[in-house]
């Protein structure tokens, strides 16, 4: 069981960065992104190792968790909305994943995890494919000089330990062990780094500034036995399955909070109203993309605060003297 | 003591009841279950003697004779094809049933090339003697139980009992002793009621009439119902990989075999998802195929004067009401009708313009990579999700198609029969059963869900 | 729950698919040509179709003030919905601002990325009767140093880097190479000349002649190429070749390694005249096609002197590696 609970986690970590993470430490970072990720890395196993949090106060976990879900939303409907089907209305396009959230999470909560298993090992595979069909194009001339100071390559860091932790924050239970979950986390840090590597190599320091959905651009050149090609489509599942189960824990953690079932239904279709009201402009998404990191923070201080985990070996401890 | 006034007067309008009245004991029995030659056999040779004494049972060679305490008891006897013998003091009965049903035959639903070619019948004791001579120990129990009331079928539970999970066969029996209907008539109504979650479209328990079958499925720690009057036997608990592999694998060369069981589980889905893939990809995604293919399909899809989506439809329909009227057809007219459904689906459609080939073609694909499967059930739950991929992809492209694959893995993952998850191998994964069923290697241990007892050896 | 579920489902079938396009209505577009005459933009769009068995080709024209204009009065006489993902070629004479058009077709979300970039004389390159001619183009343009999509996109946003389109003459030959920097054309570089630019660009297959004496020469075929700069107070420039030889008619015998090193210092030299006098070229125009701007920011972290301030010195290395079958 331990181990199912971490499996979960590693798409939590993995799923903020689709359109806002990936472009955003790239182009700060430039060509020190290796530099800034094993900093990111060694902070954000300080930050889950130190701070443990589990459900008590239920009204700030559920609106925690009701920010999550709208980020979380708010970019996947927008991906959808470019890459797919580009003349729906987006509307049209979250109500079959509100849909299947709510279907999961009205089963048993073991479901889950046994979903998550699958789905890592098909993202495993779909990864392994586009990187052993990308690497070719991988050119040493874009890893040249630019002008980056040292306190930008630090605040990439910070920003890769704060887009990946915060996430699993919410799923965070009495029943964790630590070491798995860094395990876990050292994992998906490699799996990132790789597909940042692919990014910057194939695009180079300019182009990056560019697009909005870089990591997106470079599936573009996957092409199989030279007939197969744009196969950007079916290999971009693998955000679209992060994403999901994003949402899927956040949906759980709202359902713990809220214990009636047709009331969290109901929130959570009131979410997706009021997400179809916001992405009708398009300034939603840039707003998102300018200031999630400051509510990321704002949201981690606020669950520390009020459900911070006590330390109870330490009250044993103290029992016997007195 | 007076039977044979209640039983004349209960069995008053049957023209098969024969009462014979020889020196002072009455002899009853139904002639339609009874065996003439075992009669004259067992009792009305015996019966020529001076004195009859009171024990009649020293009298009697038959081996199987039970003393009747009840009216209840006598009627069931009576009905059974025993032979009630009625004595001032004493009325007993003896079994004289007569075979009333077939020989023993090869199996025409589950066929092998190699293997053993028996198969169940409808005779309880017959397929309880096939089991048992392929498993000679003490530790197989088998249970038995009446259901029906007008019916009174026997059913019986079966299992070894230092392997499989006590727990279970508890839970089983319980169940079927609870059952109340006036006849049962055949194990598949039994399924209805030992299944809670009747919802979920995939079969829960598996049927099989191969006595080798029976014995691997006892030896793993499975539990086995049979009945009177049926040639299946049901196997509890399934698992989604019990139904993709025959027994025939564990007859060939492991290499060899992992290859098909392979081929076999992608077949699974691909029956499921080849139609929903194929409409997203000629109508939302269509950057996906290369540029000849897709001038090849547009030109041939020119003619066809309805839009993908209806031609699919239109294409599937016709092809299950094929499959269903080919399973009902007497077989000796089976041929003519399959050419016909050839020609029909085929290239009649084609040159009329109301399909284009390479729907057929898809079709096709579905329907050969469905056919692998054995059990008949199986194919019934593929029909409903084949509908809602199609649905799904028809609105929302290759993204629709994503999401009902995880909805169909949600579906499949929270299914559970029993307390014992269907997607087992996989989904909480387990490797011991897994190199039983989908990847075939050398292996010592039974699996953990199944049974406490965990290595094989003792006997 | 089901309930909801039922009623949502039927809904969909009351409001339509958007994105749902039937394949008959849909135009393959294999090739685009953009023209620029009297403050007007003019398209031509290659819409390939096939009936029995052999390919169709129809053209499509519309005029327009921005390109967008243009296209849509395409779209018109055509009726159908274009996709552009099946693209192979994008051809622009030389009345176009390149600028401008490329950006457009990067902007674009629904395009591939395999299409070359040519440069051509007009409209009239259509008149060549092929059945396909985007595709024809782009089987030519496989031999050479050609630019597609990701190529272009670096270029444009890149300001110090600079690009050479190839050239399609009216008879469908690809004769020269026309560089450009910053967005302006320069002078073409004849047959001879787009050779050696392949050589320096490592692309395979340039062939390249000596005279060895009065009438006598040999030709050679270049296998592989490799070609590195360096940047150490002067642009080193070192290219090393594989060659087979293809046409000998001199006195040397080839049995004897003697007389493969004079063939070789002979074709080293030749090579050594050429490619000084194709980066000379170059460096008049200050056009960077080889990323030497960037080696220089590499090393000296400044760019206050650009490639051009810097002289050349070039190093050939050939080795010989096939002759054929006779001596």
């Amino acid at each position: 069981m331990k181990r199912d609970f971490n499996i979960l986690n590693y798409f939590n970590m993995r799923a903020l960065f689709l359109g806002v993470g990936t472009a955003k430490i790239l182009i700060t970072a430039k060509e020190y992104f290796l530099i800034s990720l094993l900093l990111g890395t060694l902070l954000g196993v300080g930050l889950l190792f130190l701070f443990r949090v589990e459900l008590k106060n239920k009204i700030i976990s559920t609106i925690v968790a009701s920010i999550l879900f709208i980020i979380a939303i708010i970019l996947l409907i927008h991906m959808i909305s470019t890459m797919y089907l580009t003349e729906m209305p987006k509307l049209l396009i979250g109500i079959p994943i509100v849909l299947l959230v709510l279907y999961i999470i009205s089963k048993k909560e073991i479901v889950l995890y046994r979903v998550s298993t699958i789905l890592v090992v098909i993202n495993t595979i779909l990864f392994a494919l586009t990187f052993i069909s990308l690497i070719r194009y991988v050119k040493w001339s874009n890893f040249s000089y630019t002008d980056t100071s040292f306190m930008k390559v630090l605040f990439a860091g910070v920003q890769y330990a704060i887009f990946s932790t915060v996430p699993t924050f919410i799923t965070r239970d009495k029943e964790m062990s630590d070491y798995s979950l860094i395990k876990t986390y050292v994992i998906s840090s490699f799996t990132m780094g790789v597909i940042f590597f692919l990014t910057f190599g194939i695009l180079g320091p300019e182009l990056i500034n560019q697009y909005r959905y870089p990591e997106y651009i470079i599936l573009k050149k996957v092409t199989f036995l030279e007939t197969l090609a744009n196969l950007e489509n079916i290999i971009s599942f693998v955000w679209v399955f992060d994403i999901l189960m994003l949402l899927v824990s956040c949906a759980n953690t709202i359902k713990k909070c809220i214990n009636h079932n047709k009331i969290t239904y109901l929130f959570l279709i009131g979410i997706l109203i009021f997400v179809s009201f916001i992405s009708k402009f398009y300034q939603s998404i840039l707003y998102v993309y300018d200031y999630t990191l400051y509510i990321l923070i704002s949201v981690f201080l606020l669950l520390y605060l009020f459900n911070r985990k006590k330390n109870h070996k330490h009250l044993k401890k103290e029992n016997p003297q007195a | 003591m007076n039977y044979l006034e209640k039983v004349k007067d209960d069995y008053q309008s049957m023209s098969d009841l024969v009462i014979k009245n020889v020196k002072k004991i009455n002899i009853i029995y139904l002639e339609s279950l009874s065996d003439q030659d075992k009669i004259n056999d067992y009792i009305l040779k015996f019966t020529n003697i001076h004195h009859i004494p009171k024990d009649i049972t020293k009298l009697i060679p038959s081996p199987n004779v039970k003393e009747i305490q009840k009216y209840e008891d006598l009627k069931l006897f009576l009905e059974q094809g025993f032979t009630i013998i009625l004595n001032k003091s004493q009325s007993i009965a003896i079994e004289t049933k007569s075979n009333l049903t077939r020989a023993i035959e090869s199996p025409n639903t589950e066929p092998t090339l190699y293997g053993a070619k028996e198969s169940l019948n409808e005779n309880f004791q017959t397929n309880l003697g096939l089991i048992k001579r392929r498993i000679k120990s003490p530790h197989l129990k088998n249970t038995s139980s009446i259901v029906g009331r007008f019916s009174k079928t026997m059913v019986s539970v079966l299992y070894i009992d230092n392997v499989a999970d006590l727990d279970l066969v508890e839970k089983i029996k319980t169940r079927i002793d609870h059952i109340d209907i006036d006849g049962i008539n055949d194990i598949g109504e039994l399924k209805q009621f030992l299944c809670h979650d009747n919802k979920n479209v995939f079969p829960a328990f598996r049927i099989t009439e191969r006595p080798d079958m029976i014995s691997k499925s006892l030896l793993e720690g499975k539990i086995i119902v049979m009945m009177d009057t049926s040639p299946y036997a049901l196997i509890v608990p399934t698992f989604l990989a019990d139904f993709i592999n025959p027994v025939s694998d564990d007859y060939g060369k492991n290499i060899n075999i992992n290859f098909l069981k392979i081929l076999r589980f992608f077949c699974f889905f691909l029956s499921i998802i080849i139609p929903g893939l194929y409409i997203a990809i000629i109508t939302f995604n269509q950057e996906t195929i290369p540029t000849n293919l897709l001038l090849n399909f547009q030109m041939q899809r020119k003619g066809v004067p309805f839009p993908s989506i209806v031609e699919c439809l239109i294409t599937l329909i016709s092809c299950e009401i094929l499959r269903e009227s080919d399973i009902r057809f007497p077989s000796k007219y089976g041929s003519a009708i399959s050419i016909l459904g050839g020609l029909v689906l085929g290239e009649a459609a084609v040159s009329a313009g109301i399909v284009s080939p390479i729907m057929i073609i898809i079709v096709a694909l579905t329907f050969i990579s469905s056919l692998i499967f054995t059990d008949l059930e199986i194919m019934n739950g593929i029909r409903y999700w084949r509908f809602f991929f199609l649905l799904l992809s028809c609105f929302f492209g290759l993204f629709g198609t994503g999401l009902a694959f995880v909805f169909l893995l949600t579906n499949l993952c929270s299914y559970e029969i029993y307390d014992k998850p269907y997607f087992f191998p996989i989904a909480p994964f387990d490797k011991n059963y897994l190199k039983d069923t989908l990847f075939k290697m050398h292996n010592n241990k039974r699996s953990k869900l199944l049974s406490k007892n965990r290595y094989r050896g003792d006997a | 729950m089901k309930k909801l579920f039922l009623a949502v489902l039927i809904l969909f079938t009351l409001t339509g698919c958007f994105n749902y396009h039937e394949l008959e209505n849909f135009g393959i577009t294999s090739s685009i040509l953009f023209d620029y005459e009297g403050d007007e933009y003019k398209i031509t769009i290659e819409i390939v179709e096939k009936e029995e068995e052999e390919d169709k080709q129809v053209l499509y024209e519309g005029s327009g003030k921005t390109i967008s204009d243009a296209l849509q009065k395409a779209l018109l006489s055509a009726g159908k919905k274009l996709s552009y993902y099946h693209l192979n070629a994008v051809l622009l004479t030389e009345n176009v601002d390149i600028h401008e058009v490329l950006l457009y077709l990067i902007r674009n979300p629904q395009i591939n990325n395999s299409f070359y970039v040519v440069l051509t004389e007009s409209k009239e390159v259509y008149d060549n009767e092929e059945d396909d001619l985007g595709k024809t183009v782009s089987e030519i343009l496989k031999a050479t140093k050609s630019y597609s999509f990701f190529d272009i996109a670096e270029v444009l946003f890149d300001d110090k880097l600079d690009m050479a389109l190839p050239y399609l003459s009216k008879e469908l030959r690809i004769d020269s190479v026309v560089p450009y920097h910053q967005f302006k054309q320069l002078e073409k570089l004849n047959f001879e000349e787009t050779e050696i630019y392949k050589m320096l660009a490592n692309v395979n297959g340039s062939n390249v002649d000596t005279k060895c004496s009065k009438d006598k020469n040999f030709t050679v075929n270049v296998n592989s190429v490799s070609t590195s700069f360096k940047f150490e107070d002067k642009i080193k420039t070192k290219v090393k070749l594989e060659v087979s030889i293809a046409e000998f008619t001199c006195d040397f015998d080839l049995r004897e390694p003697k007389g493969i090193d004079k063939v070789e210092s002979l074709a080293n030299k030749q090579i050594k005249k050429e490619i000084e006098e194709v980066l000379k070229k170059i460096k008049d125009g200050k056009a960077d096609l080889f990323g030497l701007n960037q080696i220089i920011y590499n090393k000296r972290h400044t760019l206050d002197k650009s490639f051009y301030d810097y002289d050349f010195e070039v190093e050939v290395e050939t080795h010989i590696n096939k002759k054929g079958l006779i001596y």
